[in-house]
């Protein structure tokens, strides 16, 4: 039983950081993309959707061949670092972010795009610099988009099955994860731990969903 | 000098290209832009606050150098010493009153605490009247209340000059009024000079020491100002100048044909002993006076057949809605033609900018002057 719990634990820990990951770079990229004006923008907006319409298996496939230990970041990783990604469970971070990340980004991105430029410029004119103006006004402003875009991708990491077997496999306590941990116990004849991997998998999805109403604000933060 | 403004700036491509060329120098402390929608006045704004770059040109404030192309000066927007207000104010929706008025004395990352006080932002909380409001947010205040919180933020910073957009249009008009007094008054006391720019020529008559016209990205040239500023001075809201091209003479009334600078022509019923009193004969410099509330707009110009003598063809250029009429602003050709139709009439016709309408008015409700 103690193997469900350690599952549970794993699941969290992995999804956590790959939200992190997705937060940093999924803003980043979005806050680029709905300012930045460059060719080809709509093209790079498009490519960026792939992890969210390719099977997780095609990417986790993608995955191996650029971090395995013969992939051109893998191998440079190993030497440099001695950092292993392949059946680890950073390994399993970076497929849960991967599939993660759209969801991130294009929130950002919309959300960048409804602050209005104007109470940018006003902030200018008051004597900002463009990180203070970021941090104080589009980031705020922007916030609730972004943050609905992250439950999502908390979500989708704590549910990725295909990309993460793929690259970080399914080792018992190092990286298998709870949906991992469902499929290992329903191909062996484990009923009896299958049913409380699933339901301890539902409660974890409905406190997450109970926990992001409580937190997100039903208006802008600080409003009464 | 206190102003030294010439900007020039090309926007966009093919039929959505702009070129903004306006050059003026004044030395009054009440300036004003004047100018319909679309003219280049905020861009030129803009340029003197720093947020637009201009693509060649200069900007001198009170004799230091904010800009200049050739000498690839470009003072940055935070050291230009302007308050700017923008035309729906920029407020920011997420801080407090308090926190707006303090947001630009506070350095750093984050935003002013929702306690942030100091000398600098009571002052002006309680200069505005704004101190019962100071812990609401901006959704939360009248259009009156938020255009004195984006006034304050402005001052607070304790800037060198003060640029204003359209800083009264998005109020109704007996607060318009109010607001007009007290920026006169606040101006007064802090004799800070002031850039205002606007559509309204009541701003004119209420503010401006000085006046620059500006359309089509250009200022209007000097001897156009003079005749726009002589015919200012009446009520009417259309004053159109020609030259007296006819006069047919009738029993009781002469019927006065002008052909307009820009080419159209306007018929006018005056009465015989008028006519002789003016000394309007073929050539002579005149002028046409016609209330807004006295043009017809007419939707469709092209399956329309009307009787009266006046119809100048256009397209709208702004509809600006009031308490019960709107005022409809339409470009004839190079004339301004302002016609104040009802809200319902308004809607009816689907009057929209670029819409294309016929701005239909009496003969009889013409008045020609001439300059003595």
């Amino acid at each position: 039983m103690t193997a469900a719990w350690v599952a549970l634990g794993l699941s969290l820990k992995v999804a956590l950081w790959a939200t992190a990951l997705d937060l940093v770079l999924g803003v980043a990229v979005g806050f680029a993309l709905a300012r930045s004006r460059f060719p080809g923008r709509e093209l790079v907006d498009s490519l960026l959707l792939l992890p969210m319409v390719l099977p997780p298996t095609v990417l986790g496939y993608y995955l191996l061949v650029l971090v395995g230990r013969r992939g051109a970041l893998g191998a440079w990783l190993e030497s440099r670092f001695d950092i292993h990604l392949v059946f680890t469970w950073q390994g399993a971070v970076l497929a849960a972010a991967l599939v993660g990340f759209p969801f991130v980004c294009k929130a950002a991105r919309a959300a960048f795009e409804t602050v209005d430029v104007q109470v940018e410029q006003a902030a200018r004119v008051l004597g900002l610099g463009a990180p203070a103006i970021f941090f104080r006004v589009t980031l705020p402003l922007a916030w609730r988009g972004i943050l609905a875009g992250v439950l999502l991708a908390f979500a989708r990491a704590l549910g990725e099955f295909g990309a993460t077997l793929m690259v970080a496999g399914s080792i018992p306590g190092k990286t298998q994860t709870l949906s991992i941990a469902v499929y290992e116990a329903v191909q062996a004849g484990q009923d009896g731990l299958a049913n409380l991997l699933v339901a301890l998998t539902s409660t974890t999805c409905i406190v997450v969903l109970l926990l992001a109403g409580r937190f997100a604000p039903p208006r802008i933060a600080g409003r009464p | 000098m206190k102003w030294d403004v010439s900007v020039r700036k090309t926007i966009g491509a093919g039929a959505q290209r702009f070129e903004l060329d306006v050059a003026f120098h004044s030395d009054v402390e009440r300036l004003v832009l004047f100018g319909p929608s679309g003219a280049g006045k905020t861009m030129t704004l803009k340029a003197i606050a720093g947020l637009v770059r201009p693509d060649r040109g200069h900007v001198r404030m009170a004799g230091s150098t904010l800009f200049d192309a050739e000498a690839r000066i470009d003072t940055p927007p935070r050291r230009r010493g302007c308050g700017y207000l923008f035309q729906e104010y920029a407020l920011f929706p997420h801080l407090t009153v308090r926190q707006n008025v303090a947001f630009g004395l506070v350095s750093g990352w984050r935003n002013p605490r929702a306690d942030a006080g100091g000398p600098g932002v009571d002052r002006w909380l309680d200069a505005l009247e704004l101190r019962p409001f100071a812990a609401r947010f901006p959704d939360q205040l009248s259009g009156g209340q938020r255009q004195r919180v984006a006034l304050a933020r402005a001052l607070a910073g304790e800037p060198r000059a003060l640029l204003l957009d359209e800083p009264f249009a998005a109020l109704d008009e007996p607060l318009r009024n109010r607001l007009r007094a007290e920026l006169a008054e606040l101006q007064a006391r802090l004799s800070l000079p002031i850039v205002l720019i606007t559509h309204d020529p009541a701003d004119i008559d209420a503010f401006a020491d000085d006046v620059v016209h500006v359309d089509h990205g250009r200022v209007v040239a000097p001897a156009e100002r003079f005749a726009e500023e002589h015919s200012m001075k009446s009520s009417a809201r259309n004053h159109f100048f020609g030259t007296v091209s006819a006069v047919r003479h009738g029993t009781v009334n002469d019927e006065v044909e002008l052909a307009l600078d820009g080419g159209q022509h306007v018929v006018a019923l005056v009465t015989r002993e008028s006519s002789e009193r003016l000394a309007l004969a073929a050539g002579t410099k005149a002028f046409a006076l016609v209330e807004a509330s006295s043009i017809v707009v007419v939707a469709e110009p092209a399956t329309t057949l009307l009787s009266a003598r006046n119809q100048l063809e256009g397209t709208v250029v702004s509809v600006q809605p009031g308490a019960v009429n709107a005022e409809v602003e339409i470009d004839a050709g190079g004339v301004r033609v302002v016609a104040m139709v009802t809200q319902a009439s308004a809607r009816a016709l689907g009057l929209a900018p670029g819409a294309a309408v016929l701005a239909a008015f009496k003969a009889s409700s013409v008045i020609v002057g001439v300059q003595r």
